[in-house]
């Protein structure tokens, strides 16, 4: 029986973060795929297919309840530019991993200092291998 | 000694300035007060195997005036032989290496997801280096 993804772990440079459950997402950086048509006259036409290569990237995003080591992590990640590592690990048993290299927070990440505030982060990186 | 490098025997790949790239050694280092809490057991595993090992033999420490310094694999049989449970001293360990002891290619951590991947020849042998150099000099103080 296939079993839902949401249980997976994160690991960023090497180390594991506690992340809000049901917040992760990725995307894995195929980019946006395009197609048109082109006349070749007589009524017909002929589909062109295009990848826009500037829009390769991988993305990661999840949220992290805001807890002093959270916000400690958050500032390591940011002021080390694109030079993290994001995995992400499937449960034990499971054959599902990607890695996102050269990988950077592009905005400026807001914590939320409520009872249940979150700390959310995105990260942009390479296409996952 | 306050560093000593272990090589790596099997393939581990570590995340290095944004990349994952092949770990060829690790780098050990002396442990401080900080890592009393997980040095302290392995120490005491190792001095319990070494009584119930060397127990009903003529042993004299002063007779070999210079004696052939114990070997990390060595090191390893001897606590294996000894009745302590290894779990815990290799769980003791991994505390004690994620405390910053430990740095791969001598630059960054050695993480709980780092020793999870590694293999279990490597783990042994690195924490054999470990005790050889800094616990077993440690024991020989004062004799």
């Amino acid at each position: 029986m296939p079993t839902q993804l949401n249980d997976i772990i994160i690991l960023v440079n090497n180390v594991q973060v506690a992340y809000t459950s049901d917040s992760l997402s990725w995307k894995d950086g195929f980019g946006e795929y395009s197609v048109r048509n082109a006349v070749v006259g007589g009524g017909q036409s002929e589909q062109v297919f295009s990848k826009d290569l500037a829009s390769k990237f991988g993305m990661v995003k999840f949220s992290m309840p805001s807890t002093e080591d959270s916000e400690e992590l958050k500032r390591a990640w940011k002021v080390n530019d694109n030079n993290n590592v994001v995995e992400l690990v499937g449960p034990s048993g499971s054959n599902f991993a990607k890695v996102f290299t050269q990988a950077s927070i592009l905005s400026d990440p807001e914590t939320s200092a409520a009872t249940d505030g979150n700390i959310e982060i995105e990260f942009q990186s390479n296409p996952a291998q | 000694m306050s560093q000593v490098t272990y090589e790596l025997k099997d393939s581990l790949e570590y995340a290095s300035k944004g990349e994952k790239q092949p770990a060829t050694f690790i780098e050990i280092v002396a442990p401080s007060f900080k890592q009393m809490g997980s040095f302290t057991p392995i120490k005491q595993a190792l001095t319990a195997a070494l009584s119930e090992v060397t127990e009903g033999l003529d042993v004299n420490p002063v007779d070999d005036k210079d004696p052939e310094p114990i070997t990390g694999p060595q090191v390893m049989q001897l606590m294996h032989r000894g009745s302590g449970d290894m779990t815990k001293v290799m769980l003791h360990a991994q505390q004690l290496f994620k405390s910053g002891v430990a740095l791969i290619d001598g630059e960054e951590k050695l993480t709980i997801p780092l020793m999870d991947s590694m293999s279990l020849r490597d783990f042994e042998g690195l924490l054999g280096e470990y005790v050889a150099n800094f616990i077993v000099p440690s024991l020989m103080d004062g004799m």
